[in-house]
């Protein structure tokens, strides 16, 4: 799990004091309370958060459920600059970026992380319909992990999750 | 350019080298040809003279002979017989000055013509004897020198004896003027001709003299020894006294001109007389005649060279001519070849765009087939799963069913577009009322309307005129516009439709309250998947076919399309159908 300052500060606070309450968190560090229940929430959540950026909800949907189902922590975005600020307000562990899609294509989405000190750890996996090599290619070129060609196989999809996960691990 | 320059400079040095040839040639033969023609020349005048001579030698021999027979026939007979031929032999034969018979005595007892002979004349009495004696005792004829007449000019005398056995009767004296002579034998060699004839005796009297000097009658050897100016042609005198042949050159300084004569000559031999005609021509008749030969050869020469600048000209011209024709077609070739190139790269560009436009389409069908066809598999697997729960399935059977109908749909779009494409599109064209066609469009889009809270306003006159078309087609254009209207227009937006009569056509508009199209894109919202390679429509849905479905059945119709917009505030897509013109059929 990535963390930012703040959830250090939060984690050596409690480090500290176990029993120290939200309400004092969120003075200490000049934050509101909701925020520092968001971020203990997120924090003691300890299953891999991974992030599936899709416009097409019927694609979206049926992966988000499966992979909910092998006990990862899913969330989702819908366009280019809905998957930037995901990936910097949740820090995912993972992305699955589909390439066609509206606003930021996945390819400039992948070139934006990447340049990115803050989130160019993340393993990204390109999951779209265009099968050209030339796509492929490109994809790995500009920072991609790995390259899935819709339709796939479920199980090869989590196997290749699980791989990526394992080769970026800390 | 340089080239033909260069071939010019070729030919003209070839011509140039083919004229010092020829004049070369002409040059060296010219030398011979005057040696030939001075020789060819003197032969000729020493053959002239030759046959003057032998004339000359010939014609008296002959006269003499008469007279000889005559006096050798006269045997007994009477003087009077003999001195009646006379007049018969001076009229049937030309030559003869007077014929006169001399008795024993040396008196001219009788002569013809009369008016010539001196009757009476005595030979002894005057002197004048030696030639009579001469004949009378040798027996023979006797031939005196050419003397002068008393008439004037010169004559030979003819003395021939009279025999009657060893009885002397006389002598018959026959005179030839030498003029006669001169006149048929020499006169007529120079007529026309530059130069004079001449004829001398063996002592170097002059017996004519053809160049008028009034020569005749003197000696030359002695006016030669007076001035002695040529010594040249004294020698040949002497030749000729000698009675030789030949053809000799001197140099005669004449007070008008400075000449070299050429002299031919040729001996005449007549009984006891040598006498010796010669042809004088000034050197300077063999050089003309050499310059006419020359002038013939400059004639030649300048023809052939006229031919060879003629020719190598029209060569020239020729070939000039076949450069310039060929360079002429070699350029309309190359700018052929150019504007052929040009084609092709257009062509290859046109081509290539064909291509890449194809390859775009074809990726973007397969896209948007494997699309659905993901959702489905990764549902159907979800579906499969053991700890699925209700919600999940039943949320996994209507993606399964909702992308199933997607791709129905796309299909079916992709066999319409296929077909307008091709040309392959059926039309069951008849009267079409387009208050129903709206209607029953209306109806297909209703329910999405109704769920996103948009109104549909139809408005429609009364009476409006019924379209050429398929009812069918045209539904479809309309539910696809609405459909389309409906998909980019916000919640509680509104959406119009109207129609009204143009002349010959009827215009269709739907107008919506959407999110508008750029001004740029307007045409390319025809495009086949525009609005699925646009980010900013991405959540849309639908094929990205309808719009070019549509296009393509209002063209199939003889109509147009086209849309009108202002971004943020809305788009009206507009066509215009022809008017049905046809009975009340359909």
């Amino acid at each position: 799990m990535q963390l930012d300052d703040t959830d250090r500060k939060i984690v050596e606070m409690l480090q500290k004091n176990a029993m120290l309450s939200y309400d004092a968190i969120a003075e200490q560090l000049g934050i509101t309370e909701s925020e520092v229940e968001k971020r203990i929430k997120r924090l003691s959540d300890t299953r891999t958060k991974i992030l599936i950026v899709d416009d097409e909800l019927d694609t979206l949907l049926p992966l988000k459920r499966a992979l909910e189902m092998e006990d990862f922590n899913v969330i989702e975005a819908q366009d280019g600059v809905e998957a930037l600020e995901k990936v910097r307000s949740e820090i995912p562990d993972l992305l699955l970026l589909d390439l066609m899609l509206p606003k930021l294509n996945g390819f400039e989405v992948c070139q934006r992380l990447k340049k990115d000190d803050a989130t160019n750890s993340i393993p990204i996996i390109m999951l779209t319909a265009k099968g050209e090599t030339s796509d492929k290619i490109k994809g790995i070129e500009i920072g991609a992990d790995d390259y899935v060609t819709k339709p796939f196989d479920l199980a090869e999809l989590k196997a290749r999750i699980k791989a990526v996960l394992r080769r970026t691990a800390p | 350019m340089r080239i033909k320059r260069d071939n010019r400079v070729v030919i003209l040095v070839i011509c140039i080298i083919l004229i010092c040839t020829v004049a070369s040639l002409g040059f060296k033969t010219h030398g011979e040809v005057e040696e030939i023609v001075q020789e060819q020349f003197s032969e000729q005048q020493l053959l002239l003279a030759r046959q003057a001579a032998l004339g000359i030698a010939s014609f008296a021999e002959e006269r003499v002979t008469i007279i000889e027979i005559l006096a050798r026939d006269r045997s007994g007979d009477e003087i009077t017989n003999l001195t009646r031929c006379f007049k018969t032999i001076y009229e049937k034969t030309s030559g003869f000055y007077s014929i006169e018979f001399i008795d024993r005595n040396g008196v001219v007892v009788y002569g013809y013509p009369e008016y010539r002979a001196p009757v009476g004349y005595d030979l002894y009495a005057e002197n004048r004897s030696s030639a009579f004696d001469s004949a009378r005792d040798s027996r023979k004829t006797n031939i005196s020198r050419p003397t002068l007449l008393f008439e004037g000019g010169l004559g030979s005398f003819i003395w021939v004896p009279v025999y009657e056995g060893e009885n002397f009767r006389g002598v018959i004296l026959a005179i030839i003027r030498m003029s006669t002579i001169t006149d048929r034998f020499l006169t007529p060699i120079m007529q026309n001709r530059t130069g004079y004839v001449y004829m001398i005796d063996n002592k170097g009297k002059s017996l004519f003299e053809g160049a008028g000097k009034k020569a005749i009658g003197k000696n030359y050897i002695k006016m030669l020894n007076k001035n002695s100016t040529s010594d040249g042609w004294l020698e040949i005198l002497n030749e000729q006294m000698n009675g030789s042949e030949g053809t000799a050159v001197y140099h005669e300084e004449g007070e008008k001109s400075n000449l070299d004569q050429i002299v031919a000559f040729a001996p005449v031999r007549w009984r006891n007389q040598l006498w010796s005609v010669a042809i004088s021509v000034p050197a300077s008749e063999v050089d003309h005649l050499i310059r006419s030969v020359y002038a013939r050869q400059m004639i030649f020469l300048g023809t052939v060279i006229a031919i060879i600048l003629g020719g190598s000209l029209g060569l020239i011209m020729m070939f000039s001519r076949w450069n310039k024709t060929l360079e002429a077609e070699v350029k309309s070739k190359t700018a052929d070849m150019i504007r052929m190139n040009k084609e092709l790269v257009l062509t290859n560009e046109r081509l290539k765009e064909l291509d890449k436009l194809k390859s775009d389409f074809v990726s973007m069908v397969s896209h948007e087939l494997k699309t659905p066809l993901a959702a489905m598999r990764t549902s159907a697997q979800v579906l499969n799963m053991r700890d699925a729960g209700e919600k999940t399935k039943r949320e996994m059977l209507d993606i399964i069913l909702r992308n199933i109908d997607r791709q129905t749909n796309l299909v079916n779009d992709l066999l319409d577009l296929s077909r307008i494409e091709s040309g392959r599109m059926e039309l069951k064209i008849g009267s079409v009322p387009l208050d129903s066609v709206i209607a029953d469009s209306i109806e297909s889009v209703k329910q999405a309307a109704m769920e996103k809270g948009i109104k549909l306003d139809v408005d429609l006159p009364e009476g409006i005129s019924p379209v050429k078309g398929d009812r069918e087609k045209l539904t479809q254009v309309i539910t696809n516009l609405l459909t389309n209207a409906i998909k980019f227009t916000p919640r509680s937006g509104e959406i119009s439709i109207k129609a009204h009569d143009l002349d010959g056509q009827v215009e269709v508009k739907v107008r919506d309250t959407g999110i508008g199209i750029a001004p740029e894109d307007l045409d390319m919202v025809f495009e086949k998947f525009y609005q699925v390679d646009s980010t900013s429509t991405r959540e849309a849905g639908g094929t990205g076919l309808g719009l070019a479905i549509c296009k393509g059945i209002i063209e199939a119709h003889n109509g147009r399309i086209w849309a009108e917009s202002e971004l943020g505030k809305g788009s009206t897509f507009i066509f215009w159908l022809p008017k049905w013109a046809g009975g009340k059929n359909g």
